[in-house]
């Protein structure tokens, strides 16, 4: 469902003129709402819908119920991104929130067990539906901040990892 | 005909009993929760009354608090749609009890029909093939040995007191029983405080498949054909379709008449469902008969041409069914896809959320029941079902082919679907070949690495200006007023526009 490895540089010509990959495009486009853009590319069609995924940075471009992940950078970025050292992994997460409101129905571990990736750290329901709530790598429990049958909100500290 | 009915439901079922309801010239009721106050339903139902707050147990679910509206409104049936309290017995007969009329099946058959057991026992005395298994709960090894001999391998082992897959094991070999009795019997007894365990034959990879049937109120009985329900994820129906591949005239008739069998024993009227599982050498088992109108009643409507509430009403206010079996003519086939507020790529969460644009393109036939319109939340306190599209061509290949192009041009803003993982379960092939079963989607279809197909040079072009002009309008946003057509000429100069992962 996510196309992988493709990079390509745009530059915008003119108002009706693009520069993609070296290849040169007429363009006309219009928002139809805010996260609505119809593109017609060398008069091909595309309709577009677009979310944007603030937290991790990037854009989800729907196209005919094909979802592309996009991280745009400005020439800027890309300065910025060669000056500075490898960061490593920012990713690496050591709070796990709730991802939306609802009740604790199970809670599989406790502060300081090992967990493997893929384990079920503990079940959320909500929308009368039940949610593992997975570990993406192995990791120890620091601290568990709720308890079975307890509610929560969205967003709420669940666990702590080390 | 009734003159005026309640609908105890939400969403698009509402949306879709009361539509019938009007062009039958019934006035309609709607009930809403405090999230619902302006929600589809109550918009174009007559009359609208708040029952109680947004959680189901404080308004859909107060029965007397439903009974109460409909006497205050003078309406005399209640439609009590899908969940809720449709299967329940005790609004079937508080609504009988308040001179109600409840459509749907009378009070006693829910009852029945609802205890497994009974079912079970029922099916076995009218001649409808049953899972084969013990009755009694049992503790002894040999006694277990010779019942799953007689059985048959593979056999299921499951604890009396069982629920969500403890306590379970599936043995496939004699050799096997003991160990396998030992671990069900020591984790029956650690989570149920009992270990007796029931045998069963373990039905490997079955299929879902259920009758459509219309009883009237003097003993007439009707199938409408099966539908295929066996696209599951935790058993939840996500596709269905109508006829099923594995289905020639001779098993649907036999299996129909089954269905009758049961429905007719057990006194049942108005609109129901029987369900089976079909094993691997199209031998089926009755599971059991969900006594109210199905979520995906509506691929049954396309091929038989029936509207199925409006059959529905007329049996409840008395009148006898105008067609006999010989009469059904069923056409083409039917699918339907459920599209729900989730995110398949993380483990199916639910998504809520307000739904900021909403467009799908419904020309050639396509059909879609929702009760969602754009500008509305997604809420954690009902089903993440959003809508339910339904498609109908002269074959299999064309219904699919119609669906996937709906799919594709399906737009929505503002929370996660599961549009595209519908989209590449059509596509793959063992739904192509109809070659799938109840597990397939999670012990097969999930375990699979996702194929990573590149765009095409046009497209990865127009994704990459996608992402730029989206970027600079939020830009230009930010920026405003002092700003011309320029900030795409001078901000934006040279982007790199970067897929991941």
């Amino acid at each position: 469902m996510v196309d992988t490895g493709v990079t390509s540089e745009s530059e915008i010509l003119n108002f009706d003129k693009a520069l993609i990959n070296g290849n040169e495009y007429n363009f006309e486009y219009k928002f139809l709402a805010d996260n609505v853009l119809m593109l017609r590319l060398n008069n091909k069609n595309y309709y577009f819908t677009i979310n944007e995924n603030d937290e991790e940075g990037y854009l989800e471009i729907n196209l005919n119920s094909r979802v592309f992940k996009v991280i745009p950078k400005s020439e800027l970025d890309l300065i910025l991104e060669k000056l500075s050292v490898n960061k490593g992994d920012v990713k690496d997460k050591k709070e796990i929130v709730s991802p939306m409101p609802g009740i604790i129905s199970k809670l599989n571990v406790s502060e300081g067990q090992k967990v493997n990736k893929g384990d079920v750290f503990l079940v959320l329901e909500a929308m009368k539906m039940e949610n593992e709530i997975k570990a993406k790598k192995d990791c120890v429990i620091k601290k568990v901040n709720v308890a079975e049958k307890k509610s929560v909100e969205k967003n709420e500290l669940l666990l702590l990892l080390e | 005909m009734f003159k005026k009915i309640l609908i105890a439901n939400r969403g698009e079922i509402a949306v879709r009993i009361i539509s019938t309801a009007k062009e039958m010239g019934v006035k309609t009721v709607a009930v809403y929760s405090d999230f619902d106050k302006y929600s589809l339903f109550t918009q174009i139902a007559d009359e609208a009354y708040h029952i109680g707050e947004s959680p189901s147990a404080k308004s859909y679910l107060k029965a007397e608090t439903i009974i109460e509206v409909a006497k205050k409104s003078g309406a005399t049936g209640i439609h009590p749609g899908y969940g809720f309290l449709s299967e329940r017995g005790f609004f079937a007969k508080m609504c009988e009890e308040n001179g109600i009329k409840f459509i749907g099946a009378g009070y006693k058959a829910i009852d029945l029909l609802g205890s497994k057991t009974e079912a079970k026992t029922l099916a076995l005395k009218n001649n409808v093939p049953v899972v084969p298994g013990t009755e009694k709960p049992l503790t002894d090894v040999s006694e277990i040995k010779k019942i799953s001999k007689i059985i048959g391998y593979p056999v299921l082992i499951k604890a009396s007191a069982g629920g969500g897959g403890k306590g379970m094991r599936i043995v496939r070999k004699e050799e096997d029983i003991e160990s396998s009795l030992r671990m069900a019997q020591s984790e029956a007894k650690s989570s149920f405080g009992d270990d007796s365990v029931f045998i069963e034959k373990y039905i490997e990879s079955p299929r879902h498949i259920e009758f459509q049937i219309l009883a009237d109120e003097f003993g007439n009985v009707i199938h409408l054909g099966e539908r295929e329900c066996s696209m599951q994820r935790r058993h939840q129906k996500i596709i269905e379709e109508t006829p099923s591949v594995i289905m020639s005239p001779e098993l649907r008739t036999e299996m129909g008449e089954c269905a009758k069998r049961i429905v007719k024993a057990a006194g049942y009227s108005n609109a129901g469902t029987v369900e089976f599982i079909v094993d691997k050498n199209n031998k089926y088992y009755f599971l059991e008969v969900n006594t109210r109108l199905q979520v995906e009643h509506p691929i049954t409507e396309l091929r038989t041409g029936l509207d199925l509430v409006r059959e529905q009403l007329k049996i409840a206010s008395g009148e006898k069914l105008s067609f006999r079996q010989e009469d059904i003519e069923f056409k083409g086939h039917s699918i339907e896809c459920r599209i729900c507020a989730e995110d398949s790529e993380a483990n199916f969460m639910p998504s809520t959320g307000k739904i900021t644009y909403m467009k799908n393109v419904l020309s050639n036939g396509m059909r879609e029941d929702t009760g969602i319109v754009q500008g509305n939340e997604i809420s954690v306190y009902y089903d993440p079902m959003i809508s339910k599209l339904l498609s109908h061509g002269a074959d299999r290949k064309t219904a699919i082919e119609k669906m996937k192009r709906a799919l594709r041009d399906y737009k929505l803003v503002g929370i996660k679907t599961n549009i595209s993982f519908l989209l590449s379960l059509l596509e793959c092939k063992e739904f192509i070949n109809g070659n799938y079963h109840t597990q397939f989607i999670e012990n097969e279809f999930l375990k699979r690495e996702s194929e990573l197909t590149k765009p095409d040079e046009d497209t990865a072009a127009a994704v990459s200006l996608a992402g730029m002009l989206f970027k600079e309008k939020a830009n230009g946003r930010k920026i405003s007023t002092n700003h011309s057509n320029n900030t795409l000429k001078n901000n934006w100069i040279k982007k790199r526009v970067e897929n991941y992962r």
